[in-house]
């Protein structure tokens, strides 16, 4: 008799453990199917990959400022990181308009931008030689005031998935000289 | 030793105690199977107590699913104190017919524990495979154990992704104390 009682109990309490617990998760949660299934609202998890949207807050990239000093273009951009991992921009450069020419813009070296941080860049560039003054009417400016830029290229490594990135043409966002 | 030592000795289910006793401690041993992609863009710590999911430095979390990892942890260790509680019964005199019951029940759920994750991991990474309806580029990961890199090039951009998979040795632990598991049934079947 022992152990026919035995021998059907045996087997029960191994689904009834696993009972109770799914039983607590939704208890635990008030019997709330959504909040028991997802820690945090899907959308928002979501959101904070993509790094988009209302949740991201500042600009990915912001135009700080621009200098020419004789032959020397230096423009600062300011990046803001919207993942939780650290990010490396490896390469950075594009093609501003100096009157009838392009002169190319580069970052001399990788910069790390920390998790959920920014990071200043200061890319580099020579004008062409028929424009090595300090003219800044010369460089073609948008109706933003900034700078028009094209041809970005871009390498960025996220957390050791590498991004290359070429585009024709874009204009940054930043404040107006 | 004298010959009641050796008698009780002779009664107790080694294999099924070790058994027991592996199956016991292995909720503790952390994850069974490691996926990293990228460096640390995405890890993926899983086994059948636990996933771990870091996506981007965010964890993802779902509390039906730590509950429900949390009834197995307590169900596999319910497992191995049934193996040890069946290996010692006879050396303890009491009813062999229990014994019998503990061990036929425990001895081969580790096993078929083990099975379904490996079955389980291998029908994710060949759902992961078959992803290009819709991803714009077609994914070969190995199967369980390895390394991959991922490159894709679209319109403006190109992607390189390197994925990397192992199975750990709390993995190797749980298949030593499944076939363990099972020998302990032979043995008690012999005894």
């Amino acid at each position: 008799m022992g152990e026919k009682i035995v021998g059907w109990s045996v087997p029960i309490i191994p689904t009834l453990l696993l009972v109770s617990c799914v039983a607590a998760a939704f208890a635990t949660n008030g019997w709330d199917a959504k909040a028991t299934l997802f820690a945090e609202d899907p959308a928002k998890i979501a959101e904070s990959l993509a790094g988009f949207g209302p949740a991201a807050g500042s600009e990915l990239f912001k135009l700080n400022d621009y200098t020419i000093s004789g032959d020397r273009v230096v423009i600062e951009i300011e990046i803001n990181s919207p993942v939780n991992v650290s990010a490396t921009v490896e390469e950075l450069s594009f093609d501003i308009g100096v009157g009838d020419s392009t002169s190319t813009i580069a970052l001399p070296a990788p910069v790390i931008i920390p998790a959920k941080g920014s990071a200043s860049l200061n890319l580099e560039g020579a004008l062409p030689d028929s424009h090595a003054i300090s003219d800044p009417q010369d460089l073609q400016l948008m109706g933003s005031g900034n700078p028009e830029i094209r041809g970005v290229k871009m390498k960025i490594d996220v957390a050791g998935i590498k991004l290359e990135i070429k585009e024709s043409g874009a204009e940054l966002g930043g404040d107006t000289r | 030793m004298n010959r009641a030592d050796q008698n009780v000795l002779g009664s107790v289910n080694i294999p099924g105690v070790i058994a027991g006793m592996m199956t016991l401690i292995l909720p503790f041993l952390g994850a069974w199977w490691h996926l990293t992609i990228g460096v640390d863009a995405i890890v993926v710590n899983a086994s059948p107590f636990e996933v771990r999911t870091i996506i981007l430095g965010n964890g993802v979390t779902s509390p039906l699913f730590e509950w429900f990892c949390l009834g197995l942890k307590l169900g596999v260790m319910y497992l191995g104190v049934l193996l040890i509680a069946g290996s010692a019964l006879p050396a303890m005199g009491q009813s062999e017919g229990i014994a019998r019951i503990f061990i036929r029940f425990a001895s081969k759920k580790l096993f078929w524990l083990v099975l379904i994750f490996v079955a389980s991991l291998i029908i994710f990474i060949a759902l992961a495979n078959q992803s290009a309806t819709i991803l714009p580029f077609q994914v070969h990961l190995p199967y369980l154990v390895g390394t991959k890199t991922v490159s894709a090039n679209m319109e403006n951009m190109s992607i390189t992704v390197p994925i990397s998979m192992k199975l750990t040795s709390a993995f190797g632990v749980a298949v030593v104390a499944a076939i363990i598991g099972i020998y302990s049934r032979i043995t008690q079947k012999n005894m």
